[in-house]
Order: structure tokens, then C-alpha cells, then sequence
């Protein structure tokens, strides 16, 4: 377990190169049904239909973001669901460190190679997705709308906890610290500015929150401050609800929406932009706003869990 | 942790030293002639300077050289002991 929390961290720091270099490090997308590896739906509980959860973790995680302790059992959001309704809990497990986009297209590929010829068993989806994780919903979306995937057709709901969709300002940072770095005559500046820029693509693409790789194709990754993202899509067949937290309570409006949970702002969780070609269009009354919360907590805490359940069950 | 991803271990920190002293060599050089770019300019210590820089370019060269050189020995022996 602490290996493999170890090898998310690397792989969402350096995960583009590892895989790269063909290095075993590198974390492929991988299922998890019951804290084990599973390949298709025959390694599931047979039903005659299936209804499943699948979730999905943010950058540096891996499936054991979702696990907490309650009295001294280890229990998840995937598991309360499964013993509320007949929904089945599959956890995927990533190389964080990839482009945005290419980890969507993995996704989709998983979930259509996962049921194989069974496919047409599928009775419902539902996508439950932290941080990255949401954005990398998006993209495996859009491949499938692309491609008019089945599984897509029977995708109905959607849960983004604290997804950056309008990018996040620590990497935002980042940037600018490496741009000025690299400009100043001082040649251990430019050896700090390299450094900094070794971070992966799947951090890179959080600056404006890319879900498709004509952002980032063609394109250095380090030039600065530049926003290269296109117009962004909402689905009207799809329900999207999204919890966005704050780490301060609900006195210090100003400084909750500028800091948000202290990794993404209010405004970015909710996706929303002043330029129209950004704006996801969510519903209002799809959205929980979260105060004195940590963006790490989103996926365990009992008030989003309650969100999930009451949209996802009912 | 299993053999494989152990020599994946090995392998990162191996790229590691040679990218990264690839890198602080870089800037050793850049740091190091500074002075000695300076001292050219001057006509009476122009010879001089260049001979130092040019000594100076091949002790950093060398010295860089051999880290890489020895993590890479290193990083084979681990892995075909591994192997075996």
C-alpha cells in the first residue's frame, strides 16, 4: 500500500517521463473491485444488469484517496453506495503524470474493453471524479461522444469533487516562477528553472485545466502564462453535479473564493470563466459549495458523500 | 517491492544523475569561466587565461564525466545481480 501511494506521487510528478523510458514504475490504468485487480465484468458479482460507479482520483493519488475509517473500519464512498443501492463500486488507479487527455482516452477505452462483447448487459454509469480525476472524465467523454461509444449512451450521471476546470493557480505559479527564472543572466536560476519545469504534462495541463490534446499539441509546454484551451462542452443527456470547497468558513467569503480549498478556487471547481467559450455550463442546483474543507477531503468527507448518494441513489 | 520495479528504481535514479549533471555541469562551466572571459579581454593575460580555461574546461569535463561513468557502472552491477 505504501509502495504503491509512493509510486503515485512519482508518477504524477515525472509519470510522462516514466513511461517514456519504458520505466516498470510507470502506473498503467488499471480497475479495482474490492481492493483487486479486475480485467473485465466477468471478474465482478454476476447480475443480469449492471449498474456501476466508477472513481476516479485526482494528481499524485492513487485509489486509496477514497478510503477513510469509520469506528475502526475501513469503509469508502464506493462502499456506502454499495450496501444503499445496487450500484457496484469500481476504483481506477492511473499514471497521473500523463496528458489530461491521453489518461481521458485511456479511460475510455477501459470502460469499453472492461464489458467487452457483454456490453449490451449495461444498464447504467455513473463517474465519480476528484480533482484531476473530473477533468479526465471530460476528456473520455468527449472521446466517446467522438466515437459514439455505447457505454456513453447509458452514462448518466456525473460527480466532479473539486475538478480545476478553469486550471489552478499553484501550477499557474509554477510557471511563472520557472519563465522568470529562465529570463534572469544568474545560470543557477536557469538550472532552478529547468528543475522546476521537470514537472509532468498532467501537472502542466492543470495551468487551464486541458481535457484535449489539440491544447496541448504543437505546443511548448512551458511557454508562459499562455492559455491554449478551446471551447469547452457540457452534454444535455448528462447530469453533472460538482462540490467545490473552501478551507475557510462561511464569514471570509472574499478569501474562500479567491484561495477555494487552497489548491482550486471556488470559481474553477464550479467552472466557471468571464470568457463564454470556458464557461461550463452547469446547473445551479447541481452544485454544493463546501466551507472549512481541504481539497484532499472532498473525497472522504460525509457532506459530499451525502451529495452523491441523495443525486446518485434517489 | 518486486524485481521489476526495482530496477525501475534503479534505472530513474541512474537518468537522474546523468540528466541532472548534465545540467549542473552546464552551469558549473558558466559560473567557472566568468573570471577567466573577463581576464581574456585583457591583452597581457590573455594567453594565460586561455590556457587556464582551457585546463579548467577539462577538469570539470573529467570530473562530471566520472559521476556519470561510475553511476552507470553502479547502476549495471545492481541490475544484473538483480537479473541473477
Amino acid at each position: 500500500m505504501i509502495t504503491d501511494k509512493i509510486l503515485g506521487v512519482l508518477n504524477g510528478v515525472v509519470g510522462d517521463y516514466l513511461e517514456s523510458q519504458n520505466n516498470p514504475l510507470s502506473i498503467p490504468m488499471t480497475l479495482f473491485y474490492n481492493s483487486k485487480e479486475v480485467k473485465s465484468i466477468d471478474n465482478i458479482p454476476e447480475q443480469s444488469s449492471y449498474k456501476l460507479v466508477f472513481f476516479i482520483h485526482g494528481l499524485t493519488d492513487t485509489e486509496y484517496r477514497w478510503e477513510y475509517k469509520e469506528q475502526e473500519i475501513k469503509t469508502s464512498f464506493g462502499e456506502k453506495i454499495k450496501e444503499e443501492s445496487t450500484f457496484i463500486p469500481l476504483f481506477i488507479r492511473y499514471n497521473t503524470g500523463l496528458h489530461i487527455s491521453e489518461n481521458g482516452e485511456r479511460l475510455h477505452n477501459l470502460i469499453q474493453d472492461f464489458f467487452g462483447d457483454k456490453i449490451h448487459l449495461l444498464d447504467e454509469i455513473a463517474i465519480v471524479g476528484h480533482s484531476m480525476g473530473g477533468l479526465v472524465v471530460h476528456s473520455a467523454i468527449q472521446h466517446a461522444k467522438k466515437l459514439e461509444s455505447y457505454w456513453e449512451s447509458k452514462l448518466n450521471k456525473v460527480f466532479l469533487l473539486g475538478s480545476p476546470h478553469q486550471g489552478a493557480p499553484l501550477e499557474k505559479g509554477a510557471n511563472l516562477l520557472s519563465g522568470i527564472f529562465k529570463i534572469l543572466p544568474q545560470p543557477y536560476l536557469k538550472l532552478a528553472g529547468d528543475l522546476l519545469n521537470v514537472r509532468s504534462s498532467g501537472i502542466k495541463d492543470l495551468r487551464y485545466g486541458y481535457t484535449k490534446q489539440e491544447e496541448w499539441e504543437g505546443h511548448h509546454p512551458d511557454e508562459l502564462l499562455k492559455n491554449r484551451k478551446q471551447k469547452v462542452e457540457t452534454y444535455h443527456d448528462i447530469q453533472y453535479y460538482l462540490v467545490a470547497g473552501s478551507i475557510f468558513g462561511s464569514k471570509e467569503q472574499l478569501l474562500a473564493r479567491w484561495l477555494g480549498d487552497m489548491l482550486v478556487p471556488i470559481s474553477s471547481a464550479m467552472g466557471y470563466s468571464k470568457n463564454e467559450l470556458f464557461r461550463y455550463q452547469f446547473k445551479e442546483e447541481n452544485i454544493l459549495l463546501l466551507s472549512s474543507i481541504s481539497h484532499l477531503q472532498l473525497a472522504i468527507d460525509a457532506q459530499v458523500l451525502e451529495f452523491i448518494k441523495k443525486n446518485l441513489i434517489q | 517491492m518486486d524485481k521489476d520495479k526495482i530496477v525501475g528504481v534503479i534505472d530513474l535514479i541512474d537518468q537522474g544523475i546523468e540528466n541532472g549533471s548534465l545540467k549542473v555541469e552546464q552551469v558549473h562551466r558558466e559560473i567557472a569561466d566568468r573570471p577567466w572571459e573577463i581576464m581574456k579581454q585583457i591583452p597581457a593575460l590573455a594567453d594565460f587565461s586561455d590556457t587556464v580555461l582551457g585546463l579548467q574546461e577539462q577538469v570539470i569535463g573529467n570530473t562530471y564525466q566520472s559521476v556519470r561513468k561510475i553511476s552507470k557502472i553502479i547502476s549495471s552491477n545492481f541490475k544484473s545481480a538483480l537479473i541473477k
